[in-house]
């Protein structure tokens, strides 16, 4: 695994504590769910910028550290990044299933909304663990 | 485990004989990352045909010099 990566990598799965925090909060695993539309946008609104200022900070520390500008992949990075994508679109598909199978469940729109949002970051995670695996792996 | 590819190689072997070229310069002769080079001589990878070539040049040999099919 490049230096690039390994960062880019490290910086998305940090970026999963809060977004994990937050959905075990809204399906009631722990700690409370925003009460309030506006709480709710605040705390996406944080989650959201944290993200990218996290990102911004991996992408300065990786040209510092590698001495290159930006992330190119190599061949086999490629063949790696796209059947990791693909991983993804099967672990989507298959929340949006479960999502179906669960439609005539008496679920409230916060949290229906909040499995749509869970769905894609579930399936985002899927993508990189399946990524990091393939490279690990050999492809 | 991934299977394994069934194509085998000499990559080390040439690599070594060839002034102890690093992993870096070739990979960096070839355009691809150290990791990669790391896993094409593992049997972890299979290089593109691209690469392939590419590696046979600059060890100045055939293809089928450096790689080779399994059981072959």
């Amino acid at each position: 695994m490049s230096p690039a990566m390994r960062f880019t990598t490290l910086v998305t799965l940090i970026s999963f504590i809060p977004i994990g925090w937050h959905f075990g909060t809204v399906f009631e695993l722990w700690g409370s769910a925003p009460e309030t539309r506006v709480d709710f946008f605040i705390r996406i609104g944080i989650i959201v910028i944290g993200s990218i200022v996290a990102s911004i900070i991996g992408a300065i520390i990786t040209t510092v550290l590698t001495g290159k500008e930006d992330f190119e992949p190599d061949e086999r990075e490629t063949l790696v990044l796209r059947k990791a994508e693909l991983a993804g679109y099967y672990s989507l598909a298959a929340c949006i299933c479960y999502l179906m199978w669960r439609a005539f469940d008496p679920l409230s729109p916060m949290q229906i909304a909040n499995a749509l949002l869970a769905a894609f970051t579930w399936s985002e995670f899927v993508k990189l663990v399946a990524g990091f695996v393939l490279l690990r792996r050999g492809v | 485990m991934a299977k394994r590819p069934p194509i085998t190689n000499r990559v080390k072997e040439l690599r070594e004989a060839h002034e102890g070229l690093s992993q870096s310069a070739l990979g960096e002769a070839i355009g691809v990352t150290r990791q990669t080079v790391i896993a094409i001589e593992q049997g972890r990878y299979s290089p593109s045909l691209e690469s392939a070539f590419r590696i046979s040049r600059v060890f100045g040999v055939g293809l089928e010099d450096v790689f080779g099919w399994e059981g072959d």
